[in-house]
């Protein structure tokens, strides 16, 4: 990859734009089309792609293959986590977000978080053990 | 007009795909008509104004997995031009099978709502109650998201539950440790 100038440049200018592209799939979710499934393979996909470009070691400087693993198991403890929030009040159930002091929408907004936390670290991940020389 | 040569030419075009994948020689190519396949899919998917799903088909299907294949194709080797699946001739044997199945799936599709027919089970009394209830209840505008995250809210917890599994079995299976030279 060291000779073709153009792909790295065009590839490093795409990348912010790919970033916040998945970070405002994810958070506006609740607006239009998209969510923490389709925002975390985006995300993941910068990562990807810089990895392409740079090196699976440059790529694994800026997320360690250990941080990833510890994200992955994050964003489904935060979604069990948010379940459990509605059980100790009086007419909550498991997975019940009316009890949230945000409601529906924080509960949704949370539960999207952790799987596009989940889905992003579990992709780059993938990447990693793939790509591995 | 347009809309229904869309609804035409689409599936057409992906059968095609899909049979010349069949008929490849190299690995390399058919991954290559998958992700092709994948496209083709994600404009079917707009054109049914389902755009939730045509951007997860976007980034999983001709994005992620395409780009997974391609490094497994990497890690094991292109190998010798295989011939093509479809190069050996069919067997006898299978015709009839292949055929009998292809007809029982056809006579089942008799009995499948049509995609603009509004007295489809489905529409009864679900649709409506997802759709006021989201407005009502949940006040989120995307009802995509709302149904996904909300009223699905174990359906989605086990489809991230079966995520995390496999990036921990992938993890278990080939993450460990570096692979030894010349393995």
């Amino acid at each position: 990859m060291e000779h073709h100038l153009v792909l790295r440049v065009v590839s490093r200018l795409l990348l912010p734009l790919i970033l916040i592209f998945a970070l405002y799939v994810q958070f506006h979710g609740d607006y239009g089309p998209g969510g923490g499934f389709q925002a975390g393979v985006l995300f993941a996909s910068g990562f990807i792609l810089y990895g392409l470009i740079a090196g699976t070691a440059k790529v694994q400087r800026a997320l360690p293959s250990r941080w990833a693993r510890v994200l992955m198991s994050l964003g489904l403890a935060l979604y069990l986590g948010v379940g459990l929030w509605g059980l100790p009040a009086a007419d909550g159930a498991y997975l019940d977000y009316d009890v949230l002091p945000g409601g529906q929408h924080l509960g949704i907004m949370l539960v999207e978080f952790g799987v596009g936390l989940t889905v992003a670290s579990v992709m780059i991940l993938f990447f990693y053990v793939f790509s591995r020389p | 007009m347009s809309k229904e040569l869309i609804g035409w030419a689409l599936p057409a075009l992906m059968l095609i795909v899909a049979l010349s994948s069949l008929y490849v020689r190299r690995l390399f190519s058919a991954v290559v008509l998958m992700g092709i396949f994948s496209l083709l899919s994600v404009g079917l998917f707009v054109s049914l104004e389902a755009a939730d799903v045509a951007l997860t088909e976007a980034v999983v299907g001709a994005g992620i997995t395409l780009v997974l294949f391609l490094s497994s194709l990497a890690l094991t080797g292109e190998g010798p031009p295989a011939p093509p699946i479809l190069s050996e001739g069919i067997s006898r044997r299978a015709l009839p099978l292949c055929l009998a199945c292809a007809a029982l799936l056809a006579y089942g599709s008799l009995d499948m709502a049509g995609l603009q027919w509004a007295d489809a089970p489905a529409h009864a009394y679900l649709t409506p109650l997802y759709l006021e209830g989201t407005r009502e209840r949940i006040d989120v505008p995307n009802a995509v998201t709302a149904i996904l995250a909300s009223y699905r809210g174990y359906d989605t917890l086990g489809e991230l539950a079966v995520i995390f599994t496999a990036g921990v079995g992938t993890l278990l299976l080939i993450g460990r440790g570096t692979r030894p030279a010349g393995g």
